[in-house]
């Protein structure tokens, strides 16, 4: 870590040059598929039959997908950005703490048990409440100020108890396809999406953004420990709620959309810290910026693969998220332990 | 451990007297494969039957549930513990399912015939005489297959002549290419499958932009388990599906008529016709 | 006119009661010594005043107001806090942790004024921090952390300024300088409790002295007097030692930099 740090870009810029970076992915993700590029083609033709197939691709199948990527990408790294700057804890994301294994136990238990369109509209609130109680657990197990070691440990033993569960809801499903699907919930995919799964997503997910909204200043406050920040002003135990609601609205939402992609909370928000010095409150929209375009480059990378190759997309995110978790322990243990 | 040894023991010896007393007619015989259940049930005297595997009673899987449960047949789940005391003298399954079951059932000195994977009706028919010549019954063989001859002429007199795309898609996004008995039904009935064209073989995924590019006529779909949910399941509610086809409902087979070979594929035969001519 | 006073609290934490009938008051341009042996009730007492802890009983006034019917934001304005943790849990710019001091007094999306930046840059200068601005606060000493987290607190501008053991750990020449600063912000019309273990130095900088013996105000005024033979055993099992002719003593001592601060 440098001694001085000269700040080579400033927020506005950072904000514009990610944007930037998330237009031209989500773009490239219409434009990608596991098809040859039919647009070009049928650009040169007046076919009506062509124009309307490829139309349908591009509005029915990659649209939905691009943006429910986007969405959940967004979610993933602003939500690990806010837990990791509340728990004042570099490991804490949503993902290692048992919240998306929380919200995918309640959202395979309404998806599976449950019918009807109410089930659908449901599963979203499923998800958060599961993601909450999961959360509230670790909370309450890890204690406070908890160490790395005991939330790790506390997540070790939520995550495994939610996965053996969302095992057994699979195995009771009426569905002979269930119990295959559980790589689904646990590594997480994008693929055959509708806009109708785009419109379950929002609603919980921007109640999420919208808790998370102006709460920068805050989680500064935090970096100097919980009894400074309460005597500057902050209200804690609110501020706690209102992320861990947030947190669970918007990874409920996009856990029952696409089940738990791992490891996007973590890596994103550790990336892009030190472009921002190190700050929570900027690094909360760069995040999930970052988030966004992690997973829309992860989500193309998928689409690459030959069509009949349906790799997952939790797959390559944990590619490249498992060696990064690796290196963050070594380091950890290095400096903190 | 011991206690393993000394049962399998005595049941090798048990079975090896067995075997021997085995007549040219099998008189206990055993099925635990649901498509060789579903041939012993039509060829074979119901006293003949031991016992038939407990998916034979599911009715979306089976053709015959509503007559094993009636026969009130012991079901077997394909445990050699519970085929051992039935003493049977044929035990008849799949090719490819059981495989450690069968190979112990054939040490301990029982008769196991396996059944190959039919590909078409050419295969389906094979299968129906070889089970009937298995059970001494050669003549139900040639019937049962002249029967389904007789009709598969009544029903191609009625097929269009040009045939029109269409595809299958099935949960998980699964589809049926050449070589599958799905594939000739639906040349018969006057539908070209597109899949074959996309060089898909046997049954295997295609995605969903493949699907729409590939530009189907009509969709044929086959519910497995109707009114339960999965993932899989809602690959078929994709709304782009219903925009592809014009909001025409699919062309719905039950899984019953497709997942073993058998008379009952000519129904399905005449549904695929059916739509071809409504369309 | 005292600015803030305590009247009878009694805290109990986890059963135990930690703080007896306590006592005291401070006026503007105070500096206030809490002095007495460890596990005395000293940070529960800063604590309580800091609004962290709830008492049982008592009364506390700041201003001739009820300290625990102020809004959470005016107390924040009002009472500054320097914890006894020094750690910054990620490493923010220096520039940055003494800006945190400004939060109590922008409202929401509100960003620092010419005035916020004028009271954080009074803030580093008086800390004596300037040339340490951009450093990252994990590449800090021990003692220019602390000056660091000092200038936080008093970037707050508060009325009174609480300080948990500000020089515990700091060699003679930077706690030296830490008291000056502390003396030098109450001359600016602040009133500061501080925490302190070292006698000498708070007998030496501090206006008046609190000492606190198992949760209980034992004296509480003027340095010499509350630094008495009585006092001192009682509370610390202590007494003044007096050097002999061929003993080897450390005298008090001054700062000798040309460029520090006065001597008040």
């Amino acid at each position: 870590m440098p001694i001085e740090s000269p700040r080579l870009w400033s927020q506005r810029q950072l904000l514009l040059v990610g944007g930037a970076l998330v237009s031209v992915l989500f773009v490239l993700s219409l434009f990608i598929g596991q098809n040859p590029l039919p647009v070009l083609l049928a650009a040169g033709q007046s076919d009506a039959d062509i124009s309307a197939t490829v139309q349908m691709i591009f509005t029915q199948i990659r649209l939905p997908r691009a943006l429910i990527t986007l969405v959940i990408g967004a979610s993933l790294g602003l939500c690990g950005a806010a837990m990791q700057s509340l728990l004042r804890n570099p490991l804490a994301t949503p993902g290692l703490v048992g919240s998306s294994s929380g919200a995918a136990l309640f959202a395979v238990l309404v998806f599976y048990l449950g019918g009807g369109v109410m089930s659908w509209l449901l599963m979203p609130l499923a998800g958060t409440l599961g993601s909450l109680l999961a959360m509230a657990f670790v909370f309450a197990l890890a204690g406070r100020d908890s160490s790395i070691v005991t939330l790790i440990l506390a997540g070790v033993a939520v995550n495994s108890l939610a996965l053996s569960l969302i095992s057994l809801v699979l195995n009771l499903a009426p569905s002979p396809y269930a119990v295959q699907e559980i790589v689904l919930w646990t590594l997480g995919s994008v693929a055959n999406k509708s806009l109708r799964d785009f419109l379950l997503l929002m609603p919980a997910t921007l109640a999420g953004w919208w808790l998370l909204r102006g709460i920068g200043p805050s989680l500064n406050t935090l970096t100097l420990g919980e009894d400074t920040a309460a005597t500057l002003g902050v209200n804690i135990s609110r501020l706690r709620w209102r992320v861990f609601l947030a947190v669970s609205l918007a990874i409920g939402a996009a856990v029952s959309t696409a089940g738990s992609i791992a490891f996007v909370g973590l890596v994103v928000p550790h990336l892009l810290r030190p472009l921002v010095g190190y700050e929570p409150g900027r690094l909360l929209p760069l995040s999930a910026i970052g988030g966004a375009a992690l997973l829309l480059a992860a989500d193309i990378v998928v689409r690459l693969f030959p069509g009949h190759l349906d790799i997952k997309i939790g797959v390559i995110t944990s590619m490249v998220g498992a060696p990064f978790f690796l290196y963050l322990i070594v380091r950890t243990r290095r400096t903190q332990l | 451990m011991k206690g393993l040894f000394t049962l399998l023991a005595c049941a090798f010896a048990l079975s090896m007297s067995l075997a021997h007393a085995s007549p040219a007619k099998p008189q206990r015989v055993v099925s635990m494969n649901l498509c060789t259940d579903q041939l012993l049930m039509l060829l074979a005297d119901p006293e003949r039957i031991a016992s038939v595997s407990y998916l034979s009673t599911e009715p979306d899987s089976s053709f015959v549930a509503d007559k094993v449960l009636a026969a009130g047949y012991p079901l077997n789940h394909n445990r050699v513990e519970e085929i051992i005391p039935l003493q049977p003298d044929l035990i008849i399954t799949g090719q490819y399912l059981h495989l450690q079951e069968a190979q112990l059932l054939r040490t301990l000195g029982f008769r196991v015939e396996t059944f190959p994977v039919f590909n078409n009706l050419a295969d389906v028919k094979a299968n129906i005489q070889r089970l009937a010549d298995l059970l001494g019954e050669p003549q139900r063989g040639k019937d049962m297959i002249a029967a389904m001859d007789a009709r598969l002429d009544t029903l191609l007199q009625a097929v269009p002549k040009a045939p029109r795309p269409a595809l299958s898609y099935h949960a998980r996004g699964y589809t049926q290419g050449s070589n599958t008995l799905l594939h000739e039904l639906m040349q018969l009935a006057g539908w070209h499958n597109i899949a074959a064209d996309l060089g898909i073989q046997g049954y295997g995924p295609i995605d969903l932009e493949s699907l729409v590019l590939a530009g189907p006529h009509a969709l044929i779909v086959s519910h497995f388990a109707p009114g339960t949910r999965s993932l899989g399941q809602e690959y078929l509610s994709h709304p782009v599906l219903k925009q592809l086809t014009d909001g025409r409902p699919p062309i719905a087979l039950d899984a019953r008529l497709l997942i073993c070979g058998g008379p009952m594929n000519l129904i399905a035969l005449e549904k695929l016709i059916e739509a071809r001519n409504a369309d | 006119m005292s600015l803030l006073s305590i009247q009878a609290l009694n805290v109990t934490l986890a059963g135990r009661h930690i703080l007896k009938d306590a006592s005291l008051s401070l006026a503007r341009g105070e500096l206030l010594g809490l002095v007495g042996p460890n596990g005395a009730g000293k940070s529960t007492l800063l604590k309580t005043l800091a609004g962290l802890i709830a008492p049982d009983s008592g009364q506390l006034t700041l201003a001739e107001a009820q300290l625990d019917a102020l809004p959470r934001d005016q107390r924040a304005r009002q009472i500054a806090y320097l914890a006894q943790e020094r750690t910054a849990h990620w490493p923010l710019t220096v520039q940055r942790i003494v800006a945190l001091g400004r939060f109590p007094h922008l409202a929401d999306w509100q960003q620092p004024s010419e005035a916020d930046r004028a009271i954080i840059d009074r803030a580093i200068i008086a800390a004596d921090i300037d040339h340490l601005r951009q450093r990252r606060f994990n590449t800090l000493s021990g003692g220019e952390g602390m000056r660091v987290l000092l200038a936080r607190a008093l970037a707050v501008d508060a009325d009174v300024l609480l300080a948990d053991e500000p020089i515990s750990a700091l060699d003679p020449a930077h706690a030296l300088s830490v008291m000056q600063l502390l003396r030098d912000t109450c001359e600016r019309g602040h009133a500061v409790i501080a925490v302190l273990h070292d006698l000498t130095l708070a007998a030496r900088f501090c206006h008046q002295l609190v000492l606190l013996h198992q949760g209980e105000v034992i004296a509480h005024g003027a340095p010499q007097y509350v630094l008495n033979d009585t006092n001192l055993s009682r509370a610390y099992h202590v007494t003044p030692w007096q050097a002999g002719e061929d003993d080897a003593i450390i005298l008090p001592w001054h700062l000798c930099k040309p460029d520090t601060h006065r001597e008040g």
